[in-house]
């Protein structure tokens, strides 16, 4: 295949898998091993994208995170993912990936006008464009939208699996290169759980950028020793996206990406969720572009990425080359040019002294080496062609001579080193600014953590070596570990120049001819020095306002390039110092993390949130019933008969009940063992009534407050014994009314002896209701005598129910006779299919939660959190009997404040449409009459409605300001469609009122 | 008494057939059904009621945080500083019936409740078992830290359990699990058991 630029030998590049891949829907040829942007690369692609505002043209500028430019939309349909970065995203047979944000190609892109316009489009634009009329922006959005932005987010389901971990170690190691490997390995020899990260597919980091035989064999040699340990473990292709408190680190593992299609039950990435004891930070350093006008063109390039194209991937990015820099590090990178190939035209330095041994060896290689100077342009249409080069006066601010032209397609740049500071910073700590290497250094820690290497400043790397080994060591004995005797570490000859020396240079002056090109800061937003000028004018000085109103620093990348060029230029036009200007804050992520890796399994009806089930669920299953989602619960809805609708079913029910017997699995209901020599005394606490002088064998209905005075639960509570009472709650207030009673016995009133049990697993309830409910009971617990006499409405017997042993309950929510019958839910299924069976004869109907709220609301029963929402006082829902006028409760204080008693709070009512067919939605408004004023007095809203079969028209229940005195008033209930439906204000209890059925 | 035929396990085995088990990837993961579950609480500075326990069951009642005991048929965890959990064979029923009984007697602030319907326990055994349920747990089960002779209450896959380091060996954790959750977190488990890779901590 032909890849006009890939150098016949060398690279960790895997020559004998060729691989092909569509770029922009051209096939092109790579080699496994290649990331897309060394195999765009070596098919001599350079413009590969469209900036985002200006869509100028651009190519690569990075080789691996920190690329602002070069973004990808990778793969179609489903699988399509927008915006990786092409230097971090591996190619393999199939592979298709396309140009964002430009249309209809990368090289014919209709909006590149926007970059004659570009004089209108500085920054504060948009603000100050599309503010008039206000209006407007609904439509300006969605033009300016599409006009900026990236890739597309499919709208298809993922159809990947991603999973997440709980993971722990004594040391994690972030950053594979060679201190973070010689890291890794002192804290192994210590006996260290270690984990060690690195974000590419390959370990080595720096060293796979030299062309040193002996780095890459260290490399291979420390890998295989690491391996055998069996508390290490290496994460390639894994990103440490988050420094938490706690020293948490959240880790993104990408595992089939760089696989292509093929099939596997893998996840494609995994969340890991780390606590480390100690963290060794040896993230390395990015180096820096230069700012220079149309210093954005195709074919400029950080001179690091150069090197790693070279060495690592055995692609040169050009034929003829130019260097600009202002420090040591690129020397290195003129000599890997040179060694394969490359030609350097010039080497333009903006220092006067240079001590670099590299100097007099380029220059006697035939390479122009150009003190004092710097690169004030490039020139070229779709990517660079030739660059004009001046003098740099001595205090840095303004250009001599005339303009040198050298002409080249490869511009590599080198601004300086920032180290990598981004987890350090998001762990708490404060980077610090370093004078001499001009660049923010790791601060003082925050929490275990420790930065070495480049990430620490250390750039020379004579010792990153042994530095990193070191910090493994004492990392590991922080942790923990017993070290003793282990061996040295063999440092790595001459790794990278020895010196680092710079002259800071954070913006080239203006040269007059190119004063009216941009010369860019950040490349992902467009974001130019004029920009950051006229934010400045406009009278923006914290670097934080700076960002929003500029962009700077915002995007994929994060301005991992651009940021801090852009601190310090902010900082020269305020006159002041870089450190008074500071950094904006690092946060998670330190690149994008896909939202499926986000959501891991945890989604979908299955395992989104947990389901709850009966005893007797597959019975509800096998009866055809619907369910709903009570709290984590699934409850039987209804249970229709082929042919029934919804209302058809509850209707059916709701007669059942009424006329003959009806069963409901009640199982969800929360259930308490409360025990011990103050259990009653303990209940006048938390309940509003009074429990002293309830005799065994009774049941009691209670009402919970709030220290607010509000209605938080109700239920039903039987004394069991002496000492001993069975309370049931709301089936969503269950575990919330357990921590309120431990924690008031627990931290309030300590020296109360009584103890609580959650028993709501342990009880299947049947609750049999209707006329004929008794009959039942009779036939399957023929040991009891369930007359009224024996066994009256409010009281608990202890029986046996189809030969278990149970709990029996007459209690009633629907008003009709009824019983509950508790059994120990391992029998609750057996138990049901008896109870069922016994009530063939009687016409038993199984109910759900529908035909339960129909019965209750005919009651005039209140459902807590439905009837109620956390601003109901007894007295509001005309409970005032509830409310022991002898005895104190948590809340009853609180009844007496003067907005609870003011005469015209919500109160709970009942309502009647004067059409008896018109069932109102719950949740309507409610006015004394319609009217066109606006705002219109909201008076009160319904809380409950039914189709009421029993009474033949529909029922409702509400909450009306004052409503308890204006019974018969006319009122009107407004629905969503603007239709206003006339009611009348009633009593709550439309059945039964005299209570009379469920004592017979 | 119960008729055997009626009772069904949480994750719905009949007694003494059907018992859930799966095996993955060397992890084994079984319901251990109708044991027999008891909530006790009582003041652990109550010498009476100690030594009483200690008389009928024949073991004190541990006072570490998160340990338990095992006592023949009997196992004994620390819940609380004043609360416990015992579970045993269901053959064993009768007896620690009778002794649990015998304790609270009398004595009006010492309770047993019976919570044998309410839970049930997930054995997952194996080398990798930890690291299957490191998938959900926010708690470090290497063998380091979670010692045999261990309990933790935490949450695993949004549900409330109990974990217990039985083995440090051959890795076997039991998940005391709510009756109502424990085909979730079946579910839950088998799915987070479909990845091919799982490593020994």
């Amino acid at each position: 295949m032909n890849q006009k630029n890939r150098l016949p030998t060398g690279g960790q590049i895997d020559r004998s898998q060729p691989v092909s891949f569509q770029f922009n829907g051209r096939t092109y040829g790579g080699y496994t091993g290649d990331t897309v942007a060394s195999a765009l690369l070596a098919n001599d692609v350079k413009l590969v994208a469209r900036s985002l505002k200006y869509h100028r043209p651009r190519g690569i500028m990075g080789s691996g995170a920190e690329e602002p430019s070069a973004l990808l939309q990778v793969n179609r349909g489903a699988r399509s993912i927008p915006n990786l970065r092409a230097t971090q995203t591996e190619i393999y047979d199939g592979l298709k990936v396309s140009s964002v944000n430009c249309w209809p190609s990368v090289s014919l892109d209709a909006l590149s006008l926007m970059n004659w316009l570009s004089p209108f489009l500085q920054a504060g634009f948009y603000y100050k464009t599309f503010m008039y009329p206000r209006k407007g922006w609904m439509f300006y959005e969605k033009v300016i939208r599409r006009a900026a932005g990236f890739g597309k987010v499919s709208s298809e389901p993922d159809p990947d699996r991603y999973d997440k971990i709980n993971a722990w170690c004594d040391v994690l190691v972030v950053g594979g290169g060679p201190t973070g490997l010689a890291a890794a390995l002192g804290a192994a020899r210590a006996g260290a759980r270690v984990m060690l990260a690195d974000e590419g597919q390959q370990f080595g980091g720096g060293f796979l950028r030299t062309e040193s035989e002996d780095n890459l064999q260290w490399v291979s040699d420390v890998l295989r020793e690491l391996e055998e340990f069996s508390e290490v473990r290496l994460f390639k292709r894994t990103t440490v996206a988050g420094y938490y408190d706690g020293n948490f680190l959240v880790l993104n593992e990408r595992l089939t990406d760089h696989l292509g299609n093929a099939t596997t039950r893998n996840a494609r990435e995994k969340i890991w969720r780390v606590r480390a004891k100690q963290v060794v930070l040896s993230t390395g350093a990015i180096e820096r572009p230069l700012v220079f006008a149309s210093n954005d063109l195709p074919g400029v390039m950080l001179s690091s990425a150069v090197s790693d194209y070279i060495n690592r991937y055995a692609v040169k990015p050009g034929q003829n080359a130019v260097i600009f820099t202002n420090n040591d590090t690129a020397y290195r990178s003129a000599l890997h040019m040179l060694d394969n190939g490359v030609g350097v035209g010039a080497l333009v330095d903006a220092r006067t002294e240079i001590s670099d041994p590299l100097f007099d060896k380029l220059a006697h290689r035939g390479v122009k080496m150009m003190k004092g100077s710097v690169v004030v342009r490039a020139q070229g249409k779709k990517s660079v062609s030739a660059v004009e080069v001046m003098r740099l006066s001595a205090d840095g601010k303004s250009l001599e001579g005339t303009p040198e032209k050298f002409d080249c397609d490869l511009l590599a740049v080198s601004g300086g080193w920032s180290p990598a500071v981004h987890l350090h910073a998001q762990s708490g700590a404060k980077p610090v600014f370093d004078d001499e290497k001009a660049c923010f250094v790791p601060g003082p820690a925050f929490q275990n953590e420790i930065s070495v290497g480049a990430a620490s400043g250390n750039f020379s790397a004579e010792k990153a070596v042994s530095d990193g080994y070191q910090a493994g060591i004492s990392a590991a004995h922080s942790a923990g570990c017993q070290v003793v005797d282990l061996p040295v570490i063999q440092e790595v000859s001459d790794a990278y120049t020895s010196e680092y020396a710079i002259r800071p240079l954070w913006q080239v002056p203006g040269s007059g001819s190119s004063d009216r090109l941009k010369r860019f800061v950040d490349f992902q937003n467009d974001t130019t020095v004029k920009d950051i000028k006229i934010a400045v004018q406009e009278g923006y000085q914290s670097i934080e306002h700076l960002k929003r109103y500029t962009l700077l620093g915002f995007g994929t990348d994060q301005g991992k390039l651009g940021n801090i060029n852009g601190m310090a230029i902010l900082s020269e036009e305020l006159g002041q110092d870089l450190i008074q200007t500071g950094t904006t804050t690092f946060r998670p992520f330190y690149t994008p993390v896909t939202f499926g890796a986000i959501a891991g399994r945890e989604i979908g009806p299955t395992f989104f949130d947990p389901v709850r089930k009966t005893a007797m669920h597959d019975w509800h299953v096998e009866h055809g019933a619907e369910f709903e989602n009570v709290g984590q619960w699934k409850r039987p809805w209804y249970y229709p008969k082929s042919g029934e609708t919804m209302d058809q079913a509850v209707n059916r029910e709701c007669l059942a009940v009424r006329k003959q017997v009806g069963v409901i699995d009640a199982s969800t209901l929360g259930k308490i063992e409360i025990y011990g020599p103050d259990a009653a005394e303990f209940l006048n606490y938390v309940y509003t009534n009074s429990w002293s002088n309830l005799p065994v064998g009774s049941c009691r209905y209670g009402l919970m407050l709030g220290e607010d005075g509000m209605i938080m639960d109700d239920g039903v509570t039987a004394k069991l014994g002496d000492n001993h009472f069975y309370m049931t709650t709301t089936t969503g207030g269950a575990a919330a009314v357990l921590s309120w009673m431990e924690r008031w016995r627990q931290t309030e009133w300590p020296s109360m002896r009584v103890y609580f049990t959650s028993v709501t697993d342990q009880w299947a309830v049947i609750s049999i209701a209707g006329p004929k409910a008794r009959e039942i009971l009779t036939k399957v617990a023929p040991t009891l005598d369930a007359s009224n006499d024996q066994f009256p409405f409010m009281t608990f017997r202890d029986s046996v129910v189809a030969s278990v042993e149970a709990r029996i309950f007459r209690v009633s929510f629907s008003g009709e006779l009824s019983y509950e019958i508790n059994v120990p839910s391992d029998c609750g299924k057996d138990v049901w299919e008896k109870v069922f069976e016994a009530g063939m004869e009687f016409g038993i109907t199984p109910y759900g939660t529908e035909t339960m709220h129909v019965l209750r609301a005919e009651k005039g029963f209140i459902i807590v959190g439905q009837d109620t929402d956390g601003s109901m006082t007894p007295v509001d829902m005309g409970m005032s009997w509830i409310v022991s006028k002898n005895k104190d409760c948590l809340g009853k204080r609180s009844l007496s404040r003067s907005d609870c008693i003011r005469e015209d709070r919500k109160q709970f009512v009942g309502l009647l449409t004067e059409d008896p067919n018109k069932v109102l939605p719950e949740g309507a408004q409610l006015v004394e009459l319609p009217t066109d004023a606006r705002p219109t007095p909201m008076i009160g809203h319904v809380t409950s409605s039914y189709f009421s079969a029993s009474l033949g028209r529909s029922i409702a229940l509400a909450v009306v300001k004052g409503g308890k005195s204006r019974m018969g008033a006319r009122i009107h209930s407004i629905l969503m469609t603007g239709e206003s439906v006339p009611v009348s204000i009633c009593n709550p209890i439309f059945y039964d009122r005299e209570g009379e059925r469920q004592n017979v | 008494m119960f008729e055997m035929a009626a009772m069904r396990s949480p994750l719905n085995s009949l007694h003494g057939e059907d018992v859930p088990h799966v095996e993955f990837n060397g992890i084994t993961l079984t319901e251990l059904p109708f044991l027999r579950h008891y909530n006790v609480r009582f003041q652990p500075d109550d010498q009476q009621a100690s030594s009483r326990f200690r008389q009928l069951l024949g073991f004190d009642a541990p006072q570490g945080p998160n340990i338990f005991v095992v006592h023949e048929d009997n196992l004994c965890a620390w819940l609380g500083p004043d609360e416990w959990l015992i579970v045993t064979p269901f053959h064993a029923k009768d007896s620690l019936d009778y002794a649990l009984n015998e304790f609270a007697y009398g004595d009006d602030f010492v309770t047993r409740v019976d919570i044998s319907a309410a839970q049930t326990i997930i054995r997952a055994t194996g080398p990798k078992a930890a690291d299957l349920l490191g998938r959900g747990v926010s708690y470090d089960l290497h063998p380091r830290n979670f010692q045999a002779g261990s309990c933790i209450q935490t949450v695993l896959a949004r549900a409330s359990v109990t974990l217990f380091a039985q083995s440090a060996a051959a890795v076997t954790i039991d998940i005391v699990v709510r009756r109502s959750f424990a085909e979730h977190l079946w579910n839950w488990l088998v799915d987070a058991g479909q990845e091919s890779e799982f490593h020994s901590l």
